[in-house]
């Protein structure tokens, strides 16, 4: 027993000279001994000896920051490292594969057919220059176009505009959510940034109100396809053009049979030829804020030269297409865009599954793909000539 | 004395280190003052910037804590300006196209919610647990400092190209969308158009995966948390752009983010069209990093294919065997016990092998020669066990 307190007294006096804090520093006889004890008859002699002067230490300092590996730092962890044997091989795959890509893409852009005809009519030798007039209404212009080739079905006719701002911030808040999903309330009261197209003249409110309703793209157009010298009319089909959500959840038309009604004390747009309720009279849920046309217009294009989608061509015996032949285009010319500066155009167009005509994603894969072999066969001289120096 | 220094041509940066009342002035005069608690009280501790236990521990505060928290500060300061350069610079493009109207190019939620929600927990990952070489390495090599002395990963250089990087990416992001929507075609199967709020989205999708990405290429300490948080910040702008635009809001006064998203994403081109503008965005800079790993490659990079012995002698030296803490003759004879019997898993002759290797590295072994506590273990003292 002595020589184990005289032992025990030993280690305590080497500790303070060092000056450390915390409890566990005085001796405690009789906690040493039954630890020692206890330890003698649970495990060997050599066992219960580290067991004994780990515990100690233990209960010495219970300040101690906590040794888990979280806290202290050391979590498993993966340590990749950027080397020339992983990016070469993956280069060289990557590079590969966007080539194959962009080959695939290039080709199906390729096929698609595209047929454009601007009929803005600003110089004298335009079929449509007579209508570019804005003084003169109800004008109607022709324009003829032959088909060398058969025209893929289905076709896709879309109108275009150039140096059209339907992006400037204070045009395309200018409308009301809530008027378009049928909330009578804002009938009677427009929300304020409708300004100046929220009331009109006589201060009755305007539905829908907003510049960008009113600016709605009024021209329409009927293709005639020339047959043994007499004219037979395209039919178009006006459904499907407006994105799905659009028609059937996000517009609503406001409740009344018939709809008139639900308009009672409101006018219409000032730009508009028709009230909204007269906008399909034949088709209920194309009429009112549910008209495809309507809500082609309203979905705001991203850049000044846009198109949008007008009509399809897939009724009947145009299934498969345009056939060869000549046509004729009537157009009611009510737009008009020569004050800014503006262009107006048709284009007829078919799609595949990434879309129209668009050389983009091909030539850029391409032109990548290229980028990363070539880049992964400079890598690989480099590294052969000048054997990357290893460690020393 | 510390005031003198300060004033020479270098402007060096100035470390004083005491442990008593007299030493106050001076820790409080140098730009990093560390007090020790000792035996003359705790007035030094008072009044420094870090207090340590032990005279020892400075070399760990120095060499492995000060250089981790270095990189993590300099790359958080770095990447936060590279990542609202990514996300700033498209809108500020976007007005040559709508006649500088102030229209924005992304919905206002995702203007809040981009440095908040979607960019935020990969960085603060990052900052807390980027190891870029084993402490025991840098412990042993202090030459390894140098590499990050003289503030060189927030110099003037290091910053132009953090920000060009941010610039270029941001033009790649914008541009890139711009000529796959510019052409005017329809990108979707069925021949309808997209509108301006489904451009907004694209770029920003572009951006907050390319952004993280980018994390991604320079974090080199994978835990469980910096893959949690890489993937789920990606997985959470989804999920939460599908959730946003999935829903008529009825507090909200438009409703123009209205499935714009899944329009997106129904897009066959569009997905094409963010894959490339990623990888195009990503592919120089990985290119850069192995030219320069392999060209001309800093101490620090030598270093990190150097931690396989170094973890070997790690294990050996936390193991239970080896030591305990404090430098008690009780824990010297423990430890002589233990090997006694075997139950030592590191023999003296790994441990010599490892510091072997080491010594034309290390040239500072007799600092650390009583250095045995959990936080400061060197592994040349591991082959003492």
């Amino acid at each position: 027993m002595y020589s184990i307190s005289m032992w025990k007294v030993g280690r305590g006096r080497k500790k303070k000279g060092r000056g450390m804090t915390g409890k566990g520093e005085l001796l405690h006889p009789g906690k040493d001994l039954s630890v020692l004890l206890t330890s003698l008859f649970l495990c060997s002699p050599a066992d219960c000896a580290i067991k004994a002067m780990v515990k100690h230490e233990q209960e010495e300092s219970p300040n101690r920051p906590d040794n888990t590996a979280f806290t202290q730092q050391r979590l498993p962890a993966w340590q990749p490292i950027l080397s020339a044997g992983i990016v070469i091989p993956g280069f060289v795959l990557i590079g590969l594969a966007f080539i194959g890509v962009g080959v695939g893409l290039f080709i199906t852009s390729r096929d698609v057919q595209v047929l454009e005809l601007d009929y803005t009519g600003a110089v004298a030798t335009d079929p449509c220059y007579k209508c570019s007039d804005p003084s003169i209404k109800d004008c109607k212009c022709t324009m003829e176009f032959h088909l060398d080739t058969l025209f893929r079905g289905p076709v896709f006719i879309y109108y275009g505009l150039t140096n059209y701002f339907q992006n400037q911030r204070k045009y395309g808040i200018s409308k009301d959510d809530n008027q378009l999903y049928g909330d009578l309330d804002t009938f009677k009261s427009p929300a304020s940034e409708c300004f100046p197209y929220d009331y009109d003249s006589k201060s009755k409110p305007i539905v829908p109100c907003g510049a960008l309703a009113n600016s709605m793209f009024n021209d329409t157009f009927k293709l005639y396809r020339m047959v043994n010298g007499s004219k037979k009319e395209v039919p178009l089909n006006g459904k499907g053009i407006a994105w799905w959500t659009d028609q059937n959840v996000k517009y609503r038309n406001p409740s009344g049979t018939p709809l008139i009604n639900a308009f009672n004390g409101t006018v219409k747009p000032i730009n508009w030829p028709k009230a909204a309720y007269e906008l399909d009279t034949t088709d209920v849920y194309n009429n009112g804020f549910l008209n495809q046309d309507f809500l082609v217009w309203m979905r705001r294009a991203a850049l000044p030269d846009f198109r949008k989608l007008y009509r399809r061509i897939t009724k009947d015996e145009y299934q498969a297409g345009l056939p060869v032949g000549n046509y004729s285009l009537e157009i009611s010319y009510n737009y008009h865009v020569l004050s800014f500066k503006g262009k107006k155009k048709l284009v007829l167009s078919n799609v595949s599954w990434m879309g129209g005509k668009n050389d983009f994603l091909g030539i850029a894969y391409l032109v990548v793909g290229s980028l990363c072999v070539f880049m992964s066969i400079v890598m690989l001289i480099v590294y052969a000539k000048f054997k990357f120096p290893e460690e020393d | 004395v510390v005031r003198l220094l300060k004033t020479s041509p270098e402007k060096p940066i100035t470390l004083a280190i005491g442990d008593g009342a007299n030493d106050v002035s001076m820790i409080q005069e140098a730009h990093v003052g560390i007090g020790i608690m000792g035996k003359e009280g705790r007035q030094a501790v008072r009044n420094s910037d870090y207090a340590i236990a032990r005279f020892k521990f400075l070399a760990k505060l120095l060499l492995v804590h000060g250089h981790f928290y270095y990189i993590r500060v300099a790359t958080l300061v770095q990447y936060f300006f590279y990542k609202n350069v990514c996300f700033i610079t498209p809108q500020f493009l976007y007005q040559f196209f709508c006649l500088f109207s102030q229209q924005t190019l992304y919905d206002s939620v995702y203007l809040t919610l981009y440095n908040i929600c979607f960019t935020s927990l990969p960085i603060l990952v990052y900052s807390l647990f980027e190891q870029l070489v084993h402490p025991d390495i840098l412990q042993s090599k202090p030459g390894l400092y140098r590499d990050i002395s003289k503030n060189s990963l927030l110099s003037f250089r290091t910053f132009l190209y953090w920000t060009l990087l941010g610039f270029s990416h941001a033009f790649v992001f914008f541009f890139g969308s711009y000529i796959l929507m510019g052409e005017d075609t329809t990108l979707m199967g069925n021949g309808q158009m997209f509108g301006n709020w489904t451009f907004g989205t694209l770029v920003f999708t572009v951006m907050v995966i390319t952004v993280t990405l980018k994390l991604a290429l320079e974090t080199q300490f994978w835990t469980w948390m910096n893959h949690f948080v890489t993937w789920g910040s990606i997985a959470f702008y989804f999920i939460f752009s599908l959730f946003y635009g999935g829903i008529i809001w009825p507090f909200l006064h438009t409703q123009d983010m209205y499935f714009v998203f899944v329009q997106l994403l129904s897009s066959g081109s569009a997905w094409f069209a963010i894959i490339i503008i990623i990888i195009t965005c990503l592919f120089p800079d990985v290119v850069k990093k192995v030219f320069y790993r392999h060209l001309c490659p800093t101490s620090t990079q030598k270093s990190q294919s150097l931690s396989a012995p170094q973890a070997q002698a790690l294990s050996c030296v936390e193991s239970l065997c080896c030591y305990q803490h404090g430098q008690s003759g009780c824990s010297r004879l423990a430890c002589l016990l233990e090997q006694m019997m075997g139950q030592c898993k590191a023999s003296v002759n790994n441990c010599h092998t490892s510091s072997r290797s080491n010594r034309s590295w290390s040239d500072t072994e007799i600092l650390y020669s009583n250095d045995r506590s959990i936080l400061t273990l060197s592994p040349i003292e591991a082959s003492r066990c």
